[in-house]
């Protein structure tokens, strides 16, 4: 009989022999290699681009389509920001009163999107009246990952070249160049360039480069987007549901998000459901985390309460976006703030170079929203000065965080007007880049030809 | 409060007129009509259908060129107050889509109030706008659960959420009316509606779609468009509509038109050499989906191929790309057009030109000096 020290012996020489037999080269093919090893490239470009989100994306098409090279740096692991990893996949507003007011890039990019998921755009020859049929029915449903895609593709047959995992940590200007400091998951990178785009939705390179941003004592809420399943709307009982419920319960069933209608649902629109997130703040990875926090807290909260609910005891998650959306934090203080009375009034300004068309929405401490819709009519326009940051040079910003009282901004901050903003500073980049001058040196009625012939739409 | 509107004012549909056209309207209101046409001037002999379904009669009203132009129905029914009831008659029309064309009133009748206070003109407007939306929460949704707040409210949207959206059912109704404007609403678009659009779709002839299609609604536009044929060839009539369409609609009936263009309508000269003609004139945002409906075609037509060579040297980057692709799926490699594409090679901007080098990299190329640009160029990368 073999003893047990003998045995274990026997044993471990057998399993030796037998994952040498299966595995043969793979054991053993480790080697020592140090963990950390920084990269610390040094990059020259033309126009930089930071932040991948729905301005980011559509600049740095712009730019690199014009033949210019670009850099694009995101922080996160895929484009499209709140579009696609905040899930707010329905972008609007394109149209209004019965024309196309914003096209170019972003609409390309929507409608490839739509075609691709045998979506189905809104019918925008029905003209929001702002009581049976609301402005946002227009937004178009957009499958979120989808477009993360085909942002990515565009942006590589630009030539962009595409830096996840990255943010900047240090900006500075001199002799008519940048040279931006980055970092990476054992990146640290240096970039020259000529031209900046702040796209980071919270003005951060342009307060890292020292110019003033502006934010509100009382910023708007976030909010984390979520799927729920495991219910049957039209079975539950609400009068045994608190009715504060009944909405969060509503948004998740398809059929609910469709205004039924005599000639069928109108329009497609996507199923969700999201908690507030007072406050979130996306600016650093320390509010972020905060607000992802509170979001996934506030989430597992809701659902088990909706779970005591008679009907609703199955309820589960299908879907948590990976990051709270934020709506607000900060705003450029620019060459031009566009005020609130210039929206509401559709102000065409003379160096305008997007439409911006939604109500004034306001969400106040996640309790109520202030809205104000526009007369018919009137579309509200961007000038070029609100998209560079007052007294700076080679800078641009597109985005939510473009020089605007709060008002404007809670109706100019909307997807397709994000998305305009982002291919006229992408042209507005280059043409400042290719004569060596500033944007606001650069004649206005190029960057306007410019963006029309890039399909985008330039108010007149 | 609309709890008590329904006591007192009832409204309850209890028969149809069968003598349509010899009531004399006093109150008519109406919108857009699909065809235009006077009221005065249309034949008497209507034509009566009445549907097995539902067993409401219902009137097709054609005009002296026999084209059917809009469709009636009579109402009866009892306006209640106070348990004192009266009888109110009316007339319901549509346009032959289906589309809501407008109500009437025969002399000395009128609508009130659940106070019993007559309608003035404003009111009768504005019920009219009011059956002229096929939006209104009404659908397939009784009186009752309508009045609870909660059943229309409208959550869908992030940003246009719960607190700021109207909710009140004032928007949707005269004042006092609410049952009024719910009933009549729901009869406009009830099945009669799809009755109707059942009706024309077997009358349809090409001289009639066409009209439709010339409607100054986008609403029937749109319902002609969907009633085209993809194996039909079209007639020069039709085909010129379709065009201008393209060319001045909107953007939903635009596109809906490219949509429902088929391969087969494609088999049509005519037709593309149109919509070439079309891509020239019409926004940006049309172009592409253009340059896409000639791929389908089995063939290009010679001329679409000389006109869009033509723009090779203009086009941005982007079209560049979707007509290249279109040359490349219909094989069209001429010499001049590779030659005119490899110019485009050295042109500076880096985009178009690797657009233009798949392009080239598809084609078989025999002339030396073509050969000789692509290999510089692929060198310089
Ligand atoms: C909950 C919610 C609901 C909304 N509802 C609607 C709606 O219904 N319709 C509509 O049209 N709009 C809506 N909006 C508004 C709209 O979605 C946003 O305002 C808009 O998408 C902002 O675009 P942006 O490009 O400025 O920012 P984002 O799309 O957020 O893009 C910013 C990008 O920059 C990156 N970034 C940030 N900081 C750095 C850094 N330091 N370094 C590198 N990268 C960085 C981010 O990762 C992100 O990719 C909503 C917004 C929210 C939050």
């Amino acid at each position: 009989m073999m003893n047990k020290i003998e045995r274990r012996r026997v044993l471990k020489s057998l399993g030796a022999i037998s994952i040498g037999a299966a595995a043969g080269s793979l054991t053993n093919s480790a080697e020592l290699e140090v963990v950390y090893n920084v990269d610390k490239p040094k990059l020259q470009t033309d126009v930089l681009v930071v932040g991948g989100g729905t301005a980011g994306v559509i600049a740095a098409i712009q730019a690199g389509r014009m033949g210019t090279n670009t850099i694009l740096v995101e922080n996160g692991s895929q484009l499209g920001g709140t579009t696609t990893t905040g899930g707010v996949s329905f972008p609007g507003i394109f149209h209004a009163w019965g024309k196309q007011i914003i096209g170019g890039i972003g609409w390309e990019l929507v409608m490839e999107c739509v075609t691709l998921n045998d979506g189905k755009l809104p019918n925008f020859s029905i003209i929001p009246n702002n009581t049976s049929v609301r402005h946002w029915r227009h937004q178009v449903a957009v499958n979120g990952p989808l477009y993360a895609l085909l942002a990515e593709e565009k942006c590589m047959e630009a030539g962009v070249d595409i830096r996840y995992y990255e943010t900047p940590m240090e900006v500075s200007y001199n002799n008519g160049q940048w040279t931006v400091q980055t970092i990476g998951k054992g990146v640290q990178a240096e970039i020259k360039c000529k031209q900046i785009i702040d796209c980071t939705g919270n003005a951060f390179v342009t307060s890292l480069a020292g110019f003033s941003v502006l934010r509100e004592a009382d910023t708007q809420p976030g909010s984390l987007i979520f799927r729920i399943g495991g219910y049957d709307f039209e079975d539950l009982d609400l009068a045994e549901i608190p009715k504060r419920f009944h909405g969060v319960l509503r948004q998740n069933m398809i059929n609910n998000l469709k205004l039924k209608t005599p000639q069928g649902p109108f329009p497609p629109s996507v199923p969700y459901g999201y908690v507030y997130v007072p406050g979130a703040d996306s600016t650093t990875s320390m509010t972020h985390t905060k607000a992802n926090l509170e979001g996934r807290e506030n989430l597992l909260e809701l659902l088990r309460t909706l779970r005591t609910f008679p009907g609703c005891e199955k309820i589960r998650i299908l879907d948590i976006q990976t990051e709270t959306a934020v709506r607000e934090t900060f705003r450029i203080e620019g060459e031009y703030q566009v005020t609130h009375e210039d929206y509401v009034q559709g102000k065409v300004f003379q160096d305008a170079v997007s439409h911006s068309f939604y109500p004034i929405d306001l969400h106040r401490n996640g309790k109520s929203i202030y809205q104000e819709f526009l007369k018919p009519g009137v579309v509200a326009s961007i000038p070029l000065r609100a998209l560079i940051p007052k007294n700076s040079k080679n800078l641009l910003v597109a985005g939510r965080c473009i020089s605007s009282d709060r008002l404007a901004n809670s109706a100019l901050r909307v997807q397709a007007s994000c998305m305009g903003m982002g291919q006229a500073a992408g042209a507005a980049a280059v043409l400042a880049h290719q004569r060596n001058v500033t944007p606001i040196d650069v004649p206005v009625a190029e960057v306007q030809a410019l963006i029309e012939e890039y399909g985008g739409i330039v108010p007149r | 409060m609309y709890h008590s509107l329904l006591m007192f004012f009832v409204w309850m549909i209890v028969g149809y007129f069968s003598c349509f056209p010899c009531m004399a309207q006093t109150i008519r209101y109406a919108s857009t009509q699909t065809i235009p046409f006077d009221w005065q001037d249309l034949r008497h002999d209507t034509i009566y259908f009445q549907d097995s379904l539902t067993g409401i009669a219902l009137y097709q009203v054609r005009n002296f060129m026999d084209i059917p132009i809009y469709y009636a129905r009579d109402i009866l029914t009892e306006v209640c107050f106070d348990s004192i009831c009266r009888p109110l008659r009316g007339t319901i029309y549509w346009n032959i889509t289906g589309r809501y064309l407008g109500f009437a009133l025969p002399d000395g009748e009128y609508l009130s109030r659940y106070d019993h206070e007559a309608f003035e003109e404003p009111d009768y407007t504005q019920l009219n706008s009011l059956l002229a939306d096929p939006y209104l929460p009404f659908y397939g949704i009784t009186f009752q659960a309508l009045i609870q707040p909660t059943e229309i409210e409208d959550h869908t949207s992030v940003d246009g959420i719960s607190g700021a959206t109207s909710t009140a059912i004032s928007s949707y109704v005269v004042h006092g009316a609410a049952y009024t404007t719910y009933t009549m609403w729901n009869i406009v678009y009830g099945p009669m509606r799809s009755y109707i659009e059942e009706i024309t779709t077997d009358q349809l002839t090409s001289k009639l779609l066409t009209k439709i299609l010339q409607s100054d609604s986008d609403a029937d536009k749109i319902w002609g468009l969907k009633k085209i044929e993809p194996n039909a060839i079209l007639d020069i009539q039709i085909e010129r509509v379709l065009l201008d369409l393209v060319e001045n609609g909107d953007f939903s009936v635009a596109h809906t038109t490219l949509k429902m263009i088929s391969p087969r309508h494609l088999s049509s000269e005519t037709l593309q050499v149109g919509l070439l003609h079309t891509y020239n004139t019409v926004e940006y945002n049309l172009r592409k989906p253009i340059l896409q409906k000639f791929m389908e075609a089995a063939a290009l037509s010679p001329l679409v191929i000389e006109g869009t060579s033509k723009l090779l040297s203009s086009m941005n980057g982007v079209q560049l790309g979707y007509l290249l692709a279109l040359y490349e799926k219909h094989k069209i490699y001429s010499l001049e057009i590779l030659a005119t594409v490899a110019e485009l090679l050295q042109q500076g901007n880096r985009f178009k030109a690797e657009k233009a080098h798949k392009y080239l990299s598809s084609a078989r190329i025999d002339s030396g000096q073509i050969k000789e640009v692509l290999k510089a160029y692929e060198t310089s990368k």
